[in-house]
């Protein structure tokens, strides 16, 4: 292998252990303060989200979102786009899924089939998770203006916006405020109907897939990877970057408005305006595509991890009452020291270069 | 018409004290060149440790000074981070907001009756919060508007006319000008730009911590969970709009102090429903005003490359 | 005379790189020194360790004949060293006495019961006339409460200046001073160090510009890759010939020999009333006309900040205009993108190398086929073909003799200066376009690489093609266009044939002393 290599593979695995060893100590002092034994905490949430088939089937199900969300995020991130817009999105492209599966508008008198009923209801999510990204996206690419507090403002408005939707115009026949069921015919079904996950998770890793060929094989591809890195370059070799930065925004938030979508059809089956609090499936994709570092591979992955720890640390919260906001500190503390970079790779170097002849020989080896 | 008038104005001050108070300290951070996405965490620290130890001391002084200490602390991670380690400014700040709004919950939960919320309202008499003033009672119209404020309110108006004043005539501010518009001026005689930003920080902390006691302490006697509501943000955005000018970023507050009231005083006269609505004012206004004060410069800008503001 | 800077066996060493290796250097009070050097021979490494800003790996610096370790510039500058940067360190928004009081502020002082009591306030009064006296003793054409921003760039240099002469140091390093200047701004400044030497100053100057080296110096010394290759005096034996020699370590050819083929009869880019506007409304390309034919090659003098920028920005779909067209081969281009642009045979080689010409941190690859990156050898139906640009990334390293370091495909980021912009040579040229727009392509390169880059003009000239030149390098614009423009405030002052214009003459308008009669 070559040597260079060697030594960022060395400093990168340096660089994520130390976090995640950091961030499970706070979190261990916090466990510790409301009295749980942190490593039977650990355990039981890792056994709880893997430990079983069940389990696994139900982390699956936690992590569908996240991985959209992931990829959402991810995907703007490589051009330089800080989408944190991504829960807004998934809160309108959710509203419009569901009005469109709970039969709103006349659409339950069409008795449409499945086959149309669904494609149509998440093209809707696609479509206004994508109408709601314009407006951040706008004022980036044409405007210059900051995406991070633009977006954050309009997920406060999303969240509000939707609530007054709800309780106004579409309350469903529940006591509390949400809308009508979804119609039989437009749920995504269950592989199995004791466990969360949902034929939604072939989407999730299929949009995987197609982001990872976007990225790698085409000219699109080609220029986002340089409009991500020195936007002045971009613009003089021609790539046009305020349509390119406006376009993968909207993707971001078709992909986000399509998680929302998702998780309306399989999961929550109306919408609610508390379906994703706590920190949100936007803001946990947002996690993913830092601790991902836009690696497909890694999204997928870490959405998975996420997805079994929220389901473990549900099941302990019914359990045992541990408060979920344990893995929120957790998740937040991990973030906050995987943003440093501990070991360089040409320390490592240094390092390794003083160890004896035989130690680098075995490293190696 | 008047009453509306009047309790809009009145409101306008009240809701715009927390926002000044932020933005007047962010301006030096921010002027020094650190992006502080924090000021939001640091409103709840302030909002949350206040009550906590008012609730614990059952003394409201006890709270009031917990509250500057953790929101130094709060500050001075962002600043380990940022100026120390040189993480990304922006990570940082977006993933301090996140563990410090996870952290009240999860104390709430373990040592409190409730999740959600935590009142000291038996501790605290928010009508001893307001204070009379007597020459302003005496003039019609004013006192409407500016007397029964909380002491925070009136406090905050000699904090701003003192920290810009402390901005533009004294060496300390005009080092941190100098730092945040060419570094290497600072440096090369010997300015040491990282402990100004530390000092900016610090600043920053108080007002924030004192922001978060006006909302918590003097305004509600409570904490609850979403009693920031991005409120760190939307002054983040007036002090960009006033292009990190302390008198501009305040005029700025004020507006966004204002549609925070618009909205208060609009849900009074419809049904409980529709008030959800309303709350959507303040995040719009500030979308509309980044749009007003963007588009004329970008119409102008004759260059076609991406440009950021 | 004693000596008041010695080093003794100074190194400076990065990783395995060494940018210094034991030098010794010893410079006496009350001379003008000049350390000359090609880009990269280590003269802006041995400067920063003298002041401060970086520490030795080894070695000694004595001033005075005292041992001294500078930990910041700020120790220099209380030693009596001061330096002014090739990058100005002002603060645009301040005002002139304020950037030179910056650091040593006066406070208010009040009297309170008799007692003097020190305000934490600053003085401004005290401060600006304190400035203004300064300004006087050294005799320094400034106004003390303007702000910095509105400073033409010869008086930021003023500005600078000051800010050391008040902190009273001996001894002023000065690092590139005349790349930004004009002739005529260059000649009041060497009239300046030489008032300056008068008051018992110690100058140095760092610079690659023979000429005013031999203008100004007292004695010169040179440095090649990290090493003190010489002292000497100057007097007649050290010509800029010998000099340079010293410098590169071989003869040079200073000026690329012109080819004798004549410059061709048709019109290939044809620019006619070129206008722009900035983003304060303020024009800054007023309308400009000229054609360029083939086999020819055009250059375009000024000092920066005169439009140059701007106009190049026009020409390579950057900029809006504000009327005027741009024709290549009777096609009207103005308005395209820089995509279209270079789909129509139009090849940039921007000013800007990093900014706008290289990406960085991305491999020499990907950078020699951006711009052309949607052609169809290395896109098909909006897929891009590896194997391909790969291939290309072959041949062009081979055909242009493009340096990389150890790896296959490196990052531009390791590559050197000088091949960095060969990459971007490589990729404009090998499109083989019927015009090519270059701004400052030899700017910060070493002399080797600026040779390559010149003899390669000169032969794509022969080709049949047209160029446009913009340099601030008036040798070389002069030494290899056929016809030179002068640009002033946006507008095009003067026209002349390069072989039959003076450098005086150029001077004058470049300055705006003198301006032509347009046509109607």
């Amino acid at each position: 292998m070559d040597s260079k290599k060697k030594y960022e593979n060395i400093s990168s695995t340096i660089n994520v252990v130390i976090p995640l060893f950091l961030a499970f100590l706070v979190g261990a002092f916090f466990a510790l303060m409301a009295g749980y034994n942190p490593l039977d905490v650990y355990f039981q949430i890792f056994a709880e989200g893997f430990g079983s088939f069940g389990g696994i089937m139900q982390s699956l199900g936690f992590a569908t979102p996240l991985i959209m969300t992931g990829v959402a995020t991810a995907f703007a991130f490589k051009s330089g786009i800080w989408n944190i817009g991504v829960e807004g999105q998934l809160y309108i492209g959710a509203m419009a899924t569901a009005l469109i599966g709970g039969g709103y508008f006349g659409i339950a008198e069409l008795n449409l089939p499945s086959y149309v009923i669904i494609p149509l209801a998440l093209l809707c999510g696609v479509f206004f998770g994508s109408l709601y990204a314009c407006i951040p996206a706008a004022m980036k690419a044409y405007l210059g203006i900051n995406e991070v507090v633009t977006t954050i403002m309009l997920n406060y408005a999303a969240t509000y916006f939707t609530t007054y939707l709800v309780k106004c115009h579409f309350q469903g026949s529940a006591t509390y405020d949400s809308t009508e069921m979804i119609m039989s015919s437009a749920v995504i079904q269950k592989f199995n109907p004791s466990y969360r996950v949902t034929w939604a998770i072939f989407l999730a890793i299929a949009i995987i897939v197609i982001i990872w060929f976007i990225q790698s094989k085409t000219k699109f591809g080609y220029e986002i990877n340089a409009i991500g890195r020195q936007l002045e370059f971009s613009e003089a070799a021609g790539m046009r970057v305020k349509k390119k930065i406006f376009i993968m925004f909207l993707i971001s938030g078709a992909i986000a408005g399509l998680a929302g979508g998702t998780e309306m059809l399989g999961v929550n089956k109306q919408f609610t305006p508390e379906f994703s609090t706590n920190p949100g499936l936007g803001w946990q994709g947002y996690y993913i595509c830092v601790l991902s570092r836009q690696n497909p591979i890694a999204i997928l992955i870490i959405a998975i991890v996420f997805g079994a720890f929220r389901y473990g640390s549900i099941a302990l919260q019914s359990k045992i009452g541990l408060p979920l906001d344990l893995l929120n500190i957790i998740q937040g503390v991990l973030i906050l020291f995987f943003s440093i970079q501990y070991l360089s790779p040409a320390f490592v170097k240094k390092v390794a270069q003083r160890g004896s002849a035989d130690a680098v020989q075995t490293v190696e080896a | 018409m008047y009453d509306f008038i009047v309790s809009l104005l009145y409101y306008t001050v009240q809701m715009s004290t927390p926002l000044l108070l932020c933005c007047i300290g962010g301006v030096f951070v921010q002027k020094a060149g650190t992006m502080n996405f924090a000021l939001e965490a640091g409103i709840n620290v302030g909002a949350f440790s206040s009550i906590v130890f008012t609730v614990i001391s059952g003394s409201i002084f006890a709270g009031i000074c917990s509250s500057f200490i953790w929101c130094l602390v709060l500050n001075a991670v962002f600043g380990l981070f940022v100026i120390k380690l040189k993480a990304n400014a922006t990570i940082v700040g977006l993933s301090l907001n996140m563990i410090i709004s996870a952290i009240p919950p999860f104390l709430l939960s373990v040592f409190f009756p409730s999740r959600g919320f935590l009142s000291a309202l038996d501790i605290i008499d928010l009508a001893s919060m307001k204070v009379d003033v007597p020459i302003l009672r005496s003039i019609p119209f004013i006192s409407d508007i500016f007397n029964n404020q909380t002491r925070l309110t009136y406090l905050t108006f000699f904090i701003i006319i003192f920290l810009t004043f402390v901005f533009y005539k004294t060496k300390f501010g005009v080092y941190i000008q100098v730092t945040g518009e060419n570094k290497g001026a600072a440096e090369a005689v010997g300015i040491n730009t990282n402990f100004l930003k530390w000092v900016a920080l610090a600043i920053s902390a108080c007002t924030c911590a004192m922001a978060g006691m006006n909302l918590s302490v003097e305004l509600t006697g409570m904490f609850n969970l979403n009693i920031a509501s991005a409120r760190g943000l939307i002054c983040l955005s007036a002090i960009n709009c006033g292009k990190k000018r302390p008198i501009q970023a305040c005029l700025f507050g004020l507006l966004f102090g204002f549609s925070n009231a618009l909205q208060v005083c609009l849900s009074k006269y419809v049904d409980v429903n529709t008030t959800e609505l309303f709350k959507v004012i303040p995040y719009i206004t500030i979308i509309i005003v980044f749009l007003i004060t963007e588009i004329p410069v970008s119409m102008k800008n004759t260059m076609r490359i991406f440009r950021e503001a | 005379m004693s000596t008041i800077i010695e080093t003794r066996n100074l190194t400076k060493k990065y990783g395995d790189f060494t940018a210094n290796k034991d030098v010794c250097l010893k410079v006496e009070e009350g001379e003008i020194r000049a350390i000359i050097g090609e880009n990269g021979a280590g003269k802006s490494t041995l400067m920063n360790m003298l002041y401060g800003t970086l520490k030795p790996t080894s070695g000694e610096i004595l001033f005075d004949g005292k041992p001294v370790t500078f930990d910041s510039s700020l120790d220099a500058i209380k030693c009596g060293m001061g330096m002014v940067h090739q990058h100005f360190k002002l603060s645009p928004s301040l005002t002139v006495y304020e950037n030179i009081i910056l650091g040593l502020e006066m406070s208010r002082e009040v009297s309170i019961f008799g007692k003097k009591v020190t305000l934490p306030v600053i003085n401004n009064k005290k401060e600006k006339e304190a400035v203004r006296q300064l300004i006087q003793r050294y005799n320094f054409n400034l106004d003390p409460g303007a702000k910095v921003k509105d400073l033409s760039i010869g008086a930021k240099q003023r500005v600078e200046i000051l800010k050391m002469l008040y902190r009273d140091v001996k001894v002023l390093i000065l690092d590139e001073p005349t790349a930004v200047l004009i002739p005529q701004e260059i000649e009041e400044l060497i009239e300046k160090i030489a008032e300056l030497k008068k008051m018992g100053k110690t100058v140095i100057i760092i610079t690659h510009k023979l000429n005013e080296v031999k203008q100004c110096a007292d004695t010169i010394s040179v440095m090649r890759r990290g090493h003190l290759v010489g002292t000497v005096k100057n007097d007649d034996s050290a010509t800029p010939e010998t000099l340079a020699n010293m410098m590169v370590g071989r003869p040079v050819q200073l000026v690329a020999a012109k080819s004798p083929k004549p410059v061709g009869k048709e019109v290939v880019l044809d620019v006619s009333h070129l206008s722009a506007k900035d983003s304060y409304g303020k024009a800054v390309v007023n309308d400009v006309s000229f054609q360029i034919h083939d086999n020819e090659v055009v250059g375009i003098a000024g000092i920066e900040g005169n439009g140059q920028t701007e106009l190049m920005y026009l020409l390579s779909g950057l900029m809006k205009n504000s009327g005027g067209s741009v024709k290549v081969k009777g096609k009207e281009v103005l308005g395209m993108w820089p995509d279209e642009l270079r789909a129509e045979g139009i090849g940039i080689v921007p000013e800007d190398r990093y900014r706008q010409g290289v990406c960085l941190p991305l491999s020499v690859s990907f950078n020699l086929i951006s711009g052309y990156h949607g052609d169809k050898r290395f896109c098909h139906s909006g897929l891009m073909d590896y194997a391909e640009i790969r291939k290309n990334k072959e041949k062009l390293v081979e055909e242009y003799d493009i340096r990389l370091s150890d790896s296959a495909d490196p990052p531009v980021e390791a590559l050197s200066g000088g091949n960095a912009q060969k990459v971007i040579i490589a990729r404009e040229f090998s499109h083989d376009p019927s015009v090519l727009l270059m701004a400052q392509p030899t700017r910060g390169i070493d002399v080797g690489a600026t040779e390559y880059i010149h003899d390669e003009i000169i032969r794509f000239r022969d080709k049949g093609k047209a160029i446009l030149l913009i340099s601030s390098e008036l040798t070389e614009v002069k030494g290899l266009t056929d016809r030179l423009l002068v640009m002033y405030e946006g507008e095009i002052v003067g026209e002349f044939v390069s072989d039959e214009v003076s450098f005086e003459e150029l001077g004058l308008y470049m300055s705006g002393a003198k301006r032509m009669k347009k046509d109607a």
